[in-house]
């Protein structure tokens, strides 16, 4: 499985040495940050580092319904010619429209020089059973013909930005998967986004509201039944549930530095309240499947030092602070490394590995806990058991 | 059977062909082994309801026939049984009405029989019938046709390696983008331990499509390989059969079957899933897939 950096704010050199030392395997841009001009001189630079890496662009489309919004925070969308606010009847009624909104995308990407191209995609509120679901699917289905009738050659991977309420009623979810791996024409992949409420901006993955059984259990699905069907899955911002998401079938996951590039929300496209202190730096411990803070690795690893991955960047931390960098580094060698060994060719073998990871980070967790550091005991023991719901109910629903 | 018509009234009232034997019977037709335009074919029957007569309405018959034609007319997979030479046409023998038309006539035994017999075939055999299915599905899909109906009774197994198996009988298939035939639209149509779980859904008009032929191709060939239907206990009409359908997981093919290719299996396993989605959906690839085992 694949493991790209879901790029943002302020990515100084993460990117460039996440790829040099071969942590990542590309780069998901985003044109909120970053002007036409700028993202073409990144992804040159990017290409020069190593050649065949994957250089996407998500064209952050969903985010149009925000134009004009007086406290929208588009940044730099607005300078991007396909961004343009286009009424959702408009997109129902002319089909023409979605074909010109692919057309433009499709366009800049191929400008700036992305190896792969993403078509833009509106955002599914609450549910799959909805007007909104059935202008993705139009989009869905052209993104293929569309590139191809632009003789663009380059594999077209379709947008799924859902929010998290619409996966958990299954029937209408499943009824969607059923259409998406019926099209005629289906694009090489599929993008997906689930995201949270607005306060997952700053939550990380662990509080967000993506944590919850049903929830990744159908981001599962997702990736398990088009996988069958040929169509690859790449997770936006799917962070620490990659390795969950590759057993279930997924061609690729995306994480980032700030926790806002691991957890996929719309609020970032709405002005928050603003303020508050920079985070603080952590680290992504496997063993706990959970980030902490460097104080407390500290503490915990003097009593427990197996809690290490044991990984090349856990350099980064010893006996000094890490940079962002280096702390963006850390991350994606982590999820890289149980991606690794805990997807299989076998499924069931694959989630029996998760299960098992789980229930160590919950011996783990108890010993903490034994030895006093009881803070957010309960908290992280419920995260792990929703992580362990997730593969049952995930098991359920794939009929495994 | 209440339709059948007396055999010397048969006879009588097609003196131009020689008719050898009665065949088989389901549904609303009737079949016999005859001689039509000097060649061997299969004399097909299929019997008007005379309150469909009375109807102002095209009967419902006649246009499931017609389909099933024009269908045929438009599928040229070997593995589809083909059109006799003789057109159909309206007769009334003794009080009844039926529609008359041949397809082509095929020695050899239903898959039915086989299994009834507790006949075990050989990988090769499953290999090659899936093979046979997933072309058909293909064919099918191109039309834009489901056949709904794919089941043991309807498939042949002949003595020709190039035509080692033929599905019979799209007397039930569905057109889809065309106007529904059947009348009373809450009827499912089908045979109810082949009939896929989405054809039990509310909005099963909206579910069922090229992936419920899948489904019951892979029930098939799984009844064929280990001789069990998983979803019947009992007789084929049980009551627990529908809820069989829409809630148990089969046991894996490999259970009954430890001599066949794990992967072979998996395919089986996959396409009987109960949700569509779980079904791989792409025929091209299945058949590269099956080809390269």
């Amino acid at each position: 499985m694949k493991l790209y950096a879901q790029c943002g704010h302020a990515p100084a050199d993460k990117i460039n040495r996440g790829i040099e030392l071969g942590l990542v395997d590309g780069a998901i841009l985003s044109p909120r940050y970053l002007t036409p001009d700028k993202a073409s001189e990144l992804i040159g630079e990017l290409k020069q580092i190593k050649d065949g890496i994957d250089i996407f662009l998500d064209p952050e489309f969903y985010a149009t319904r925000y134009v004009g919004a007086p406290n929208a925070q588009l940044r730099y969308l607005e300078e991007w010619p396909y961004f343009i606010d286009t009424k959702r009847n408009s997109l129902l009624i002319n089909s023409h429209l979605v074909d010109q909104v692919l057309q433009n995308s499709f366009k800049a990407q191929k400008d700036i020089g992305c190896t792969q191209l993403i078509a833009p995609n509106i955002y599914i509120g609450n549910s799959f059973d909805s007007l909104d679901a059935a202008i993705a699917i139009s989009f869905i289905n052209r993104a293929k013909s569309v590139a191809k009738q632009m003789e663009a050659n380059l594999p077209v991977y379709a947008t799924i930005a859902a929010y998290r309420d619409a996966i958990i009623h299954p029937s209408n979810f499943i009824s969607f998967l059923s259409t998406l791996t019926a099209l005629e024409f289906p694009p090489d992949g599929i993008y997906s986004l689930v995201g949270g409420g607005p306060a997952d901006e700053r939550a990380g993955t662990v509080r967000s509201e993506v944590i919850s059984a049903d929830v990744i259990a159908g981001w599962m699905l997702l990736n398990h039944s088009l996988s069958l069907n040929g169509i690859r899955v790449i997770n936006g911002f799917s962070d620490i549930l990659t390795p969950f998401l590759g057993a279930a079938g997924g061609y690729a996951g995306a994480s980032g530095w700030w926790s806002n590039l691991q957890v996929f929300s719309m609020g970032r496209y709405i002005k928050g309240p603003g303020g508050g202190q920079s985070p603080l730096l952590k680290y992504l411990c496997l063993k706990l499947l959970n980030r902490i803070p460097v104080n407390s690795l500290r503490a915990y690893t003097e009593l427990v030092p197996e809690l290490m991955n044991n990984l090349p960047t856990d350099a980064y931390y010893d006996g000094k602070e890490p940079s962002r960098t280096e702390e963006a580094l850390q991350s994606w060698e982590a999820i890289k490394f149980m991606t690794d060994i805990t997807i299989s060719n076998n499924i069931g073998e694959s989630l029996e590995r998760l299960e098992n990871w789980i229930v160590n980070a919950e011996s783990y967790y108890g010993r903490l806990n034994e030895l006093g550091f009881s803070d957010d005991f309960e908290s992280n023991m419920e995260y792990l058991q929703c992580l362990k719901d997730s593969l049952m109910a995930f098991a359920r629903l794939a009929e495994l | 059977m209440e339709f059948k018509p007396d055999f010397e009234l048969l006879k009588k009232a097609l003196p131009d062909i020689k008719i050898i034997r009665f065949v088989a019977m389901g549904g609303y037709k009737a079949v016999y082994e005859a001689i039509i335009n000097g060649s061997k074919e299969a004399l097909k029957l299929a019997y008007i309801p005379r309150e469909d007569d009375r109807s102002e309405e095209v009967p419902e018959t006649l246009l499931r026939i017609k389909r099933e034609i024009e269908s045929l007319n438009r599928c040229k997979c070997p593995y589809l049984v083909k059109l006799g030479s003789l057109q159909p046409q309206k007769y009334t023998i003794g009080s009844r009405d039926y529609i008359v038309y041949s397809e082509e006539f095929l020695e050899g035994k239903s898959l039915s029989e086989f299994i009834k017999e507790g006949f075990k075939p050989t990988y090769d055999q499953c290999k090659r019938l899936l093979l046979c299915f997933l072309h058909v599905i293909k064919e099918l899909k191109m039309n834009k046709l489901i056949h709904r109906d794919i089941k043991p009774a309807n498939v042949l197994a002949l003595d020709d390696p190039d035509r080692p198996y033929v599905v019979l009988d799209l007397g039930i298939a569905f057109k889809l983008d065309s106007t529904t035939i059947t009348r009373n639209p809450d009827i499912r149509m089908g045979t109810l331990p082949y009939m896929p779980p989405e054809a039990f859904d509310v909005n099963f008009h909206q579910q069922i499509d090229f992936r419920s032929d899948l489904y019951s191709a892979a029930l098939t060939t799984y009844e064929y390989a280990s001789g069990i239907n998983p979803f019947v206990q009992g007789s084929r009409n049980d009551p627990t059969t529908l809820p069989r359908i829409t809630s148990i997981i089969p046991k894996p093919l490999i259970t009954y079957r430890p001599d066949f290719p794990e992967a072979f299996c998996q395919i089986i396993d996959q396409l009987m899933k109960r949700i569509p989605a779980l079904r791989p959906s792409n025929i091209e690839g299945l058949i590269k897939k099956m080809e390269a085992l």
